[in-house]
């Protein structure tokens, strides 16, 4: 039987919590990238920075699904095989 | 005294299924996300810089040669080709063909370095060096040179693997080396191919 889907409180505030503390983090790094911030408002660095950051922001989340990906295939093979192999098991009576 | 207490034989285990992904698969694959994102932030820097640059070349600066990065593209893929057909052949324990594909692997990786050699040398002597190019002579030679450091080192573990080669080291059963060779191969070859477009190309 399926377990109900439902969120529990202690889960939905330890997510938000989790939520919270990476904003403040986020907070203090930009305060301290002043002059990261200064060179990335220029006109002439404005363009380059956004694609470059954009480019670099890709990346990893394309990496991750593709590692998903793989992982969740190799898995799935794998319980095929296995589930075969115990079909054949089951057929002969062994 | 004699004990009078039979031993038992071994009773067989579970059986134990081989895992969804190999150890030394996982492993690479980690090492490799680490490599993508070491070009993701050298490609990011030479972005920033190129776009933000009102002229590029720089005035004065040589154009890099077009025929140059296909070449060397081409020796890749090769080696790609080469490292593949070697895979295949440790599989299914053709001895010879393990030597073919690790061969060609190692002369397209020689080929590859000999003419990224020249094409260095040319521009060096155009007038593109480290302290005279600006920032485009450092993005170019930082970019190819880390690149050339992988390709160099996957050329030296390849070499490793054709004197094992040799002894007959490999067979469908033990061909793990290959394998992840071969994975770094690829990886060095789809980092030049996005390098060959990003610096020769656009």
């Amino acid at each position: 039987m399926r377990a109900s889907s439902t969120i529990r409180p202690a889960r939905l505030a330890a997510c938000a919590s989790l939520v919270y503390g990476f904003r403040l983090a986020t907070a203090s790094a930009l305060a301290q990238c002043a002059m990261c911030s200064g060179a990335a408002d220029a006109s002439a660095g404005q363009f380059a920075f956004s694609k470059s950051t954009l480019m670099m922001l890709s990346v990893p989340y394309l990496l991750l699904g593709g590692v998903a990906l793989y992982v969740v295939r190799a898995f799935r093979r794998s319980r095929e095989k296995s589930g075969g192999a115990a079909g054949d098991t089951d057929s002969t009576g062994r | 005294m004699v004990s009078g207490v039979m031993q038992r034989p071994p009773q067989p285990g579970p059986r134990q299924t081989p895992p969804a992904i190999p150890n030394h698969r996982l492993g690479m694959i980690i090492f490799l996300v680490a490599e993508t994102m070491l070009f993701t932030g050298l490609l990011g820097g030479y972005l920033v810089l190129r776009l933000a640059a009102p002229m590029w070349p720089p005035a004065g600066q040589p154009q890099l040669p077009f025929w140059a990065g296909a070449a060397n593209l081409a020796f890749l893929a090769a080696g790609s080709l080469g490292i593949h057909v070697a895979l295949r052949a440790a599989r299914r324990a053709s001895h010879h063909g393990v030597l073919r594909g690790i061969s060609l692997a190692l002369a397209s990786g020689t080929a590859f370095l000999a003419v990224l050699g020249i094409e260095w040398a040319r521009l060096r002597s155009a007038g593109l060096s480290l302290s005279s190019g600006g920032t485009y002579g450092a993005l170019f030679y930082a970019l190819t040179g880390c690149h050339a450091l992988h390709l160099l080192a996957v050329w030296i573990w390849i070499a490793v693997l054709l004197l094992m080669a040799v002894r007959d080291r490999f067979s469908p059963a033990h061909h793990e080396p290959v394998e992840m060779a071969g994975m770094f191969w690829h990886f060095v070859t789809l980092a030049w191919l996005f390098l060959f477009v990003i610096l020769y190309v656009l």
